[in-house]
């Protein structure tokens, strides 16, 4: 009987959590552009986590994140109707996220400064491929220690999928700049993944 | 893109980052949902001003139509007749009575159709001169015929005088009856007097008969004298009724828009950043400061609908609701596509091409505008425009710039969204005996409002030269 009403519980939420990974986001955006408040807070709640993610990956701090996650949201319900179903509604707002997130970087003071691409030499993008044990959010606070332009690059080439040349227009640096950038970036992240890795193995030794 | 998909470490990166999701606070949906709100109340809050306003328009507009037609003066009038020793309300509608009543009689023996005969019996006594000048209705009476003469103006008197047989034939009277305490109105009514008497319904037809054969005769004696009189009294009213009445018309204008921050806007000095820098003393910390390009200027076009009314002979008032662009251009650096912003040309750095950027402001205006006539020449008047115009910015596409980027970005929450304007202008009538009369001439504008506080805009001016034509579509 027990077993009965435990089996029937996890059934329930197992079929609901389907039903929210493939609710129609078409129905979901027909709605929120008829400006129903329940619509747009379902948009919301469902795609603020993951994009509150992207923010974070960006910036230097959670309250900068929810600035930006702020505004972006705001642009999302304002260009909604700009949004063209055939797409994936994630990525599109995905996409804003990021843009809003340059902007940010772009106009706020604290950011400004650090956002400086130098014309680096162009440093070889080593092969070293290292086994990343760490969580996302580990990993996420790894790069966020990076430099502001650093930071930004390895976002958008290795996480987003940019390509320098892309990167270049979109920051207005040349896309050598980028690559050099970039793989300066991927050198030090590698570097600090190693150390973090080989100390918790000491540790690991160290209770055994 | 190839290289990084190669590489396993850019793949767990990426997997990694897919996985990380992180709560947001409630306050930041808060604050989402206040912003939606807000701009969807700022929508509405236009769309009710712009309601209200056009119903305002539009209760002006028939109030000031309607009060033409002065109902209230006539029964002034009508009352100060009915004064008169002699006369009396009941005597008046007998008169009518027995004027049908001749008239049915025309038509059942004559056999022709009523208004026809009414038409018949009263044909060169009733005599418009034009649709809304002057009528004149003689009638007989059975015992005695009386005349009676209405000139009657639609817009401001209508009078009669009832005269007893024996009168002299024709006769001046100048009624002067005071309206509203300060109008005069003079009547000037030609009096026949047509002697006849009914005994019976034979001799009643037969003294019609008469009656309409004198009419025609007093009426050819009659013609000359009276027909001027009425023209003259015609003409009057009609330039009354031009004078009292709203005009609608379309209003089209195209110029040279700029922006200036010297007398008038007459004169534009470009902002400098790495002054204000040396002015604030903050230049150290090695931070380069780029200056903008200078603002241009560029196309400005106003289109959109007014109502025109003559306040006097030579001064005249319209109120209207226009769409209007003014715009300015710049030289800018190539676009950052994703961030939407654009490099400055002297930037630092490589800047591959320059482009014009059209920085385009939108407003809607309501203006109000005196035209006061300079010439005498009534068939090409010129007219010399003073105007007032209170505007409210629609939407922008104007870039703001950042010396320390050295980047134009957008930014429209830095423009002040109401402004105050003047404008001045020099118009010429032409086709004013046409259906469509317009006029035409150059126009200067400036806002008096600065259209920023702040940025590249900071206490600058709208200004515009341009030529402006306006078409009456009623007259």
């Amino acid at each position: 009987m027990l077993i009965d009403c435990l089996c029937n519980v996890i059934l329930k939420s197992v079929v609901k959590e389907l039903a929210i990974l493939h609710m129609d986001y078409n129905i979901l955006v027909r709605d929120a552009l008829k400006l129903k408040p329940e619509a747009q807070r379902r948009l919301y709640d469902h795609f603020a986590p993951a994009m509150l993610g992207v923010c974070f990956r960006y910036t230097k701090s959670i309250d900068d994140a929810e600035d930006v996650l702020q505004d972006g949201f705001v642009k999302v319900f304002k260009y909604l109707h700009q949004y063209k179903s055939e797409g994936e509604l994630g990525g599109w707002i995905r996409k804003i996220m990021v843009n809003t997130a340059l902007n940010f970087l772009k106009t706020n003071k604290r950011y400004q400064n650090d956002l400086i691409y130098n014309e680096m030499a162009l440093h070889p993008v080593s092969n070293d491929d290292p086994q990343i044990r760490l969580q996302a959010k580990e990993l996420s606070e790894l790069i966020r220690q990076l430099p502001t332009g650093y930071q930004t690059i390895f976002n958008l080439h290795a996480v987003e999928g940019y390509s320098h040349v892309e990167i270049g227009s979109m920051l207005g640096i040349t896309d050598g700049t980028s690559r050099s950038q970039y793989s300066r970036a991927r050198s030090l992240l590698i570097e600090w993944v190693k150390k973090i890795s080989s100390q918790e193995q000491h540790e690991h030794y160290g209770r055994k | 893109m190839s290289t990084m998909e190669e590489n396993k470490f850019e793949k767990q990166v990426r997997q990694k980052m897919g996985e990380l999701k992180l709560n947001p606070s409630e306050p930041v949906w808060e604050n989402v949902k206040k912003r939606i709100e807000k701009r969807r109340t700022k929508k509405w809050e236009l769309f009710i001003f712009f309601l209200l306003f056009v119903l305002l328009l539009s209760g002006a507009y028939l109030l000031f139509n309607n009060s033409g037609e002065l109902t209230p003066s006539s029964h002034k009038i009508a009352n100060h007749i009915k004064k008169q020793p002699g006369d009396s309300a009941s005597n008046k509608d007998r008169v009518f009575e027995e004027t049908n009543k001749a008239n049915d009689l025309l038509f059942e023996r004559k056999n022709v159709s009523k208004p026809q005969a009414v038409a018949n019996n009263n044909k060169e006594i009733i005599k418009p001169v034009s649709r809304n000048i002057a009528k004149k209705i003689i009638t007989t009476r059975q015992s005695k015929s009386r005349i009676i003469v209405a000139i009657s103006n639609p817009q401001t008197d209508i009078a009669e005088s009832l005269v007893k047989p024996g009168e002299e034939l024709e006769s001046k009277q100048v009624i002067d009856a005071t309206v509203n305490s300060n109008i005069k109105i003079e009547v000037t009514s030609s009096i026949k007097e047509v002697t006849s008497s009914i005994k019976n319904d034979d001799a009643r037809i037969d003294s019609v008969d008469k009656n309409v054969s004198a009419n025609n005769d007093i009426s050819k004696e009659l013609a000359k004298p009276k027909d001027t009189v009425a023209f003259k009294e015609g003409k009057k009213s009609e330039n009354h009724l031009s004078k009292n009445k709203w005009n609608i018309g379309i209003l089209i204008s195209a110029g040279i828009s700029h922006i200036g921050n010297q007398f008038l806007g007459l004169g534009y000095t470009p902002t400098d950043y790495s002054r204000d820098q040396l002015n604030n003393g903050s230049t150290g910390g090695g931070v380069i400061i780029t200056n903008p390009s200078k603002v241009k200027n560029s196309v400005g076009y106003i289109t959109g609908i007014f109502l025109e009314k003559n306040i006097s002979s030579k001064t005249k008032i319209s109120f209207g609701i226009n769409y209007k662009v003014f715009s300015t251009s710049n030289l800018v650096g190539p676009k950052n596509d994703s961030a939407d912003t654009y490099k400055a040309i002297n930037a630092s750095g490589p800047v591959n091409a320059t482009a014009s950027y059209y920085n385009h402001f939108r407003f809607i205006e309501f203006p109000v505008c005196l035209s006061m006539q300079l010439t005498k020449n009534k068939s090409f008047p010129l007219f010399w425009n003073l105007g007032i115009s209170l505007t409210q910015m629609i939407s922008s596409d104007a870039l703001q710039f950042d010396p320390y980027k050295g980047e134009y970005f957008k930014r429209n929450s830095f423009f002040n969204k109401t402004q105050l304007g003047l404008s001045t202008g020099v118009s010429a009538s032409f086709f004013n005996r046409q259906k469509f009369p317009v006029t035409f001439g150059p126009y200067f504008y400036y806002s008096v409002s600065s259209l920023s506080n702040t940025g590249l805009y900071d206490k600058k001016h709208l200004v515009c030269f341009g030529l402006e034509g306006r078409i009456k579509i009623s007259k």
